[in-house]
């Protein structure tokens, strides 16, 4: 019974201070990349522009057709649950909006940080996971290049310029999904529907999907790229490390995601 | 130009431990300028461990290692980088980058340290390693489609590109039938005598051992039994040295006290 006991406190010590340690991992990552970024040049390491560009190709732009059919769908299906509860009551009119406010707050940030942490993110993870399986990581660096600002820093900058950008997308093209499917039941046109959300949204509701999409974009690099540095175990080792880079990204993306709702809406 | 007896690699009292484990114990050598210094021993004696640490990989618990005048074991990543450009590597599966061709693999370390090298110049001295390992034609394929000698020759000229004074090989036969290992042994002595480079070898393959060694340090159970030439090491009457160059297999006698008091502090 004792052993039993002092087993599980064993066993929950080495959890906590395996937690601590990824934290610590992932806050070294942030700091060494923001530092290549920012000084790289001077030391003869510079963040190349070219790997950004190509990272912001991978991330952004080959993103752009499943977030704008998951943004319309979900604008859709907004707009259909909208006008159903706020009918009840007798306030459709309020639906543009719910919708409006709904999306730039909330749904487009979210929906396109969970997107891009499945593509992405775990593309990070398998990419550097199978790199450190075959020592390629070591080949960097022996050669006197830096990994983290061969492999990290691009993608993180190409991660703060463009999930922005496709959380903007995002909010744009929901609001047009919402607006094709309401426009009708509330007897306006479509264009009508969107200039009412123009003048309805305040800078601060697209701050707030934009200040939160800079933080998943931050969450989604370090987590990806810090269990693809940890893989041990081979192939098996980096199907692991994506499936909980992608995990574990979901989980921090929803939870900060409470945590801003939570200070941002008081 | 560097004296012949010149140490380029001087190790004092490595210790390296991983967790409770030793792998190394209290390691001792040198390494002299123009020599080929082949480290040998079995599966678990800690050869590996032991490039890893001359690589600066991992650092050492205790005991200093000097490379080219650099005690890696307290040096700076500054430090650390202007030392990697001296070095060159070629790991056991090659370690490209298999996101790049064969050329920019090769190219890639040029790249990142001479920027003051345009485009061409790159090429040309990229292409021109890759015709040292007889891979002139290849520099546009994929590492995917390279075979598993070619893609050990193309490692073997990214660690030459940059025309480092100290080269480093771990298991460069491993994998490879007979007659490639034997093409690469020769390409070893080749750019020994060619670019003067001092060169360490890390194998278990003891006829390419004895084909290139100047010289050969043998490891067991993270301890060197002896340093020598091929001559000294193959004349030794150390036991260990004598089951290895025979293959014969150590003999296991199992300690079951010692094994139930490792189990009761492991559950501990």
């Amino acid at each position: 019974m004792s052993i039993g006991l002092s087993q599980s406190v064993a066993a929950l010590g080495r959890a906590t201070l395996q937690s601590l340690a990824g934290f610590g991992y992932c806050g070294m990552l942030l700091i060494e990349s923001l530092w290549f970024g920012l000084t790289g040049w001077r030391s003869g390491q510079p963040v190349r522009i070219t790997a950004i560009v190509a990272e912001m190709r991978r991330i952004g732009v080959d993103a752009l057709p499943i977030v704008c059919l998951l943004a319309f769908t979900i604008g859709i299906m907004l707009g259909i649950q909208f006008i159903a509860a706020l009918s009840e009551f007798g306030a459709q009119s309020q639906v543009v909006i719910a919708v409006a406010k709904s999306v730039t707050r909330e749904f487009g940030a979210l929906i396109t940080a969970i997107l891009v942490a499945g593509r992405s993110g775990s593309a990070l993870a398998a990419r550097i996971g199978s790199m450190q399986v075959s020592q390629e990581v070591d080949a960097l660096a022996v050669m006197g290049i830096e990994p983290v600002r061969y492999l990290v820093a691009p993608a993180l900058i190409a991660m703060l310029i463009m999930l922005p950008l496709l959380t903007v997308f995002a909010d744009a093209v929901a609001i047009i999904g919402a607006a094709l499917y309401s426009a009708p039941a509330l007897n306006v046109t479509t264009q009508a529907y969107i200039l009412q959300t123009i003048s309805l949204l305040s800078p601060g509701d697209l701050w707030q999907g934009i200040g939160k999409s800079v933080v998943f974009a931050v969450l989604i690099t370090l987590i990806g790229c810090s269990t693809g540095f940890n893989v041990s175990g081979g192939a098996e080792g980096v199907g692991r490390a994506t499936t909980r880079a992608v995990v574990l990204s979901i989980c921090y993306i929803i939870v900060a995601d409470m945590i801003f709702s939570f200070f941002l809406n008081r | 130009m560097n004296d012949a007896r010149e140490p380029l690699i001087e190790v004092h009292g490595l210790e390296a431990w991983y967790g409770k484990r030793r792998i190394l114990h209290d390691v001792d050598f040198r390494v002299d300028a123009g020599e080929i210094r082949v480290i040998m021993g079995g599966s678990g004696s800690g050869k590996s461990t032991l490039l890893r640490h001359l690589l600066g990989l991992h650092r050492a618990t205790a005991g200093s290692i000097r490379l080219l005048g650099t005690d890696i074991t307290r040096a700076g990543p500054r430090e650390m980088q202007l030392l990697r450009r001296k070095l060159g590597v070629s790991f056991q599966g090659g370690a490209l980058l298999t996101s790049l061709s064969v050329g920019d693999n090769v190219a890639l370390p040029l790249r990142e340290h001479h920027s003051d090298l345009d485009e061409n110049q790159i090429r040309i001295m990229s292409r021109m390693k890759l015709e040292i390992v007889n891979l002139g034609g290849f520099h546009d394929l994929m590492p995917s489609q390279l075979s598993g000698g070619m893609v050990k020759r193309a490692a073997l000229a990214r660690a030459i590109v940059m025309d480092p004074q100290l080269l480093f090989f771990d298991e460069p036969s491993a994998g490879l039938d007979p007659v490639v290992s034997a093409e690469l042994d020769e390409l070893i002595l080749r750019l020994r005598d060619a670019l003067r480079m001092t060169i360490v070898v890390v194998t278990h393959e003891l006829e390419s051992a004895f084909k290139i060694a100047d010289s050969i340090t043998v490891l067991d159970q993270g301890r060197i039994l002896m340093t020598g030439t091929v001559d000294a090491v193959r004349h030794s009457d150390n036991e260990r040295i004598q089951d290895l160059l025979n293959r014969r297999p150590r003999e296991v006698v199992v300690d079951a006290d010692a094994y139930l008091r490792r189990l009761t502090e492991e559950a501990v």
